[in-house]
């Protein structure tokens, strides 16, 4: 399998992923990482192509989900867990997605939960 | 699942999940790489071995780890046998959600010796903590290969058997065939993976990418055009068989040698890299990330079910609310694996 990590500026995600589209690919996954950069990856045949985002800063990130229907699951499941602002999302639950007992977790530095809580 | 009813009939269905998230992507950052693989294989208890496997992968690719040549076929071996069983299992499942108990019961029992074996070659019949980073713990001598290759057999008599009721009998076609309708343009718009891909006609198996001891096997990916519930449990009969195919071809051409891991692993994971498998629903995504601890920065697990859910959306609509169990079923969800 072929792997391509490539950096892209905050602008250009769109037309990014448009392009991917375009190219025949699918969004596989989409993962956030601490430092707050997205990992955008898409699978045709054997080549997985991912770009890279810097999702840090207050201005939101705008949603793919016009581009592949189904990002909202994974675009939900970010903003939940690490409270990265995703806009215009085709299906958006608000911060309902997971439910959890500690806000955005896994930005937190320490997640245990008080007993009782 | 939520769902807006208009009399039995379904007109909209909503993705209702999180209620037991477990954070286990977090738990990389109180447990070093190699003791992670432990709780990798507890996302999910029915493909438990390809999550530890997965895991294994992207970090030996970060860390330019070979794994020995034999460890790779053991490995295919029990991600095979954990398909079998998988697969199985959802036979049953789908019995049951039909009604069809005394199915449901044969189908149980012989996914009995497919444990059997991994308690035989692992001795665990569930989570069996086999894999590690560069390797495998456990290998399977000729004596108990012997055994393994019998008790095949006898899982295929089983299946012969059972089978022919899941692809001929009227009550399952009726309740089964044109349920959960997803044509192939659907399906590629929801980006769906797995039988329920396969079952659209799409051609797509990541095992055919070259991973594990795949390439010396000649997979073949069985597809049907059928688009619907039926096509789905047609596809994964005949993978069952593909499966059992591979187990006595891994057995047959897997090298002779002694001892699976003599390498002692040192270092710790610097770089990030993704692994792809084809687990038993379909494609699964390991992402993993190091910066030279014991400590991985991230590791991100993209299971099928979570990448089936939104196609699910679409085959709800429209059906009666009576055929929302079996549907549910057929996409074989593993909500484990979702609230990972």
């Amino acid at each position: 399998m072929i792997q391509e990590i490539i950096e892209i500026e905050k602008p250009d995600l769109i037309t990014k992923v448009r392009d991917m589209k375009n190219a025949g690919y699918r969004l596989a996954t989409i993962c956030a990482l601490k430092d707050l950069t997205l990992r955008y990856s898409f699978v045709k045949d054997e080549k997985q192509v991912t770009l890279k985002y810097p999702a840090d800063g207050p201005e939101p990130v705008e949603s793919v989900s016009g581009l592949y229907s189904y990002a909202f699951m994974y675009e939900n499941e970010i903003r939940d867990l690490f409270g990265i602002n995703i806009i215009n999302m085709n299906l958006d639950f608000n911060g309902h997605f997971y439910e959890t007992a500690v806000k955005v977790p896994f930005r937190a530095a320490e997640s245990k939960v008080k007993d009782g809580e | 699942m939520d769902l807006v009813l208009e009399g039995e009939k379904v007109v909209k269905a909503i993705p209702s999940i999180g209620f037991v998230h477990r954070g286990m992507e977090k738990l990389v950052e109180k447990r070093d790489y190699q003791e992670y693989v432990y709780v990798a294989e507890r996302i999910c208890g029915i493909c438990s071995f390809m999550h530890g496997m997965g895991y294994c992968t992207a970090v030996e690719q970060i860390m330019g780890i070979e794994v020995p040549e034999r460890a790779i076929f053991l490995r295919t071996m029990w991600a095979e046998l954990s398909r079998v069983h998988s697969h199985i299992l959802w036979l049953g499942l789908t019995a049951d959600a039909i009604g069809f108990e005394s199915l449901f019961m044969h189908s149980w029992r012989i996914r009995e010796h497919v444990l059997d074996i991994f308690d035989m070659t692992t001795g665990g019949r569930v989570i069996f903590s086999v894999c590690k980073i560069g390797g495998v713990r456990k290998d399977i001598d000729d004596e108990k290969m012997k055994r393994v290759l019998a008790t095949i057999d006898k899982i295929q008599d089983g299946l012969n058997e059972i089978t022919k009721v899941f692809l001929t009998d009227k009550s399952i076609i009726h309740r089964l065939g044109g349920i959960g309708y997803l044509s192939k343009e659907k399906a590629i718009e929801h980006g769906v993976v797995g039988p329920i891909a396969r079952g659209s006609g799409i051609v797509t198996d990541v095992r055919t990418s070259g991973y594990g001891a795949y390439p010396h096997l000649d997979v073949v990916v069985h597809t049907d055009d059928g688009c619907d519930s039926m096509a789905r449990t047609r596809v994964r009969v005949k993978e069952l068989f593909e499966s059992l195919r591979l187990i006595r071809k891994c057995a047959e051409i897997m090298p002779k040698t002694d001892i699976i891991d003599i390498k002692k692993i040192t270092g710790n994971p610097d770089g990030e890299s993704f692994a792809r498998l084809e687990q038993p629903r379909g494609e699964v995504l390991y992402y993993a990330k190091g910066s030279g601890t014991k400590f991985l920065d991230r590791m991100c697990v993209r299971t099928p079910t979570f990448a089936n859910v939104p196609a699910l959306l679409e085959m709800m609509e429209g059906i009666e609310l009576a055929d929302v169990p079996v549907l549910i079923t057929t996409i074989d969800p593993c909500i484990s694996c979702v609230e990972r």
